[in-house]
């Protein structure tokens, strides 16, 4: 087929492909790290069954 | 820099195959996107998996979360289980299920043959496409690109997102004179002459 393609993902997302096996652990973790300024945000999100928010846990104050 | 969803998986494993690694770690090491803060595992549903699993969260002070025991009745019954720990600056996050929705028992049971026999604890492309057909929209993404990973062409048909690949496939497999499934043939017949591209033969 010619012509362009769809892309689910990001540019960024597609390159992993390119890391070496190295690479990709220390992204991933490195990705990890940074990811962590948000648990203020996410404490009480659940994404496993018709919950969507953790019952016991706060919802953050809407800024 | 250790990764705490890899060194998990070691030490879960360790000495015998009892965990898989799942969903979010799983699309990262299938190279697809690195999106999840959490940590994924199918566990086998054995008295000693379950013990094995315990005993390492144990040892980092891990507590549940909100979900089901850790217990063989309730991972029977299709519950997910969920705990957290810290480990330095990180909130670890792990996510337990024996049974992954969408994912019938024969399948299942070859993904731990084939773990056992590869080496390689990580839930499969095409199995993974299944367990994320969730009702969260940004799945999908996921799922649209893992399609185009499988190495069975009747699977990337049934979990291709895209109309450009579908429509390519088929005129792919009209070139070689093979037949279209009749799924596939309907999506085709439908989306001729109403998407804004055109398909040609390669």
């Amino acid at each position: 087929m010619n012509g362009p393609r769809d892309e689910f993902l990001s540019e960024e997302d597609l390159d992993l492909r390119n890391l070496t096996e190295a690479e990709l652990i220390a992204w991933w973790t490195t990705w990890l790290h940074l990811a962590q300024a948000s648990n203020d945000l996410d404490a009480g999100a659940y994404s496993h069954g018709v919950f969507t928010w953790d019952p016991s846990v706060p919802r953050p104050a809407a800024s | 820099m250790r990764n705490p969803y890899l060194d998990l998986t070691a030490e879960f494993n360790r000495g015998a195959l009892r965990v898989l690694l799942s969903s979010g770690p799983a699309v990262v090491l299938h190279r697809l996107a690195v999106a999840s803060k959490d940590g994924d595992w199918i566990v086998r549903e054995q008295a000693d998996a379950v013990a094995q699993v315990l005993s390492v969260l144990a040892a980092h002070g891990a507590v549940y979360r909100f979900g089901a025991p850790f217990d063989l009745r309730w991972l029977a019954g299709g519950w997910s289980s969920h705990f957290e720990f810290r480990q330095d600056d990180l909130r670890v996050r792990t996510d337990f299920v024996s049974r992954p929705p969408r994912l019938p028992a024969g399948t299942l049971a070859r993904m731990w043959s084939d773990a056992a026999s590869t080496g390689n604890a990580v839930v499969a492309v095409t199995p993974l496409a299944a367990i994320k057909l969730t009702n969260r929209e940004r799945d999908y993404a996921v799922v649209g690109e893992l399609a185009r990973l499988m190495p069975d062409p009747a699977d990337r048909l049934r979990f291709s997102r895209s109309a450009r690949d579908l429509l390519g496939m088929a005129v792919q497999r009209r070139v070689a004179g093979l037949p279209l499934g009749e799924a596939h043939a309907a999506i085709t017949t439908a989306a001729v002459g109403r998407l804004p591209f055109q398909v040609e033969a390669p």
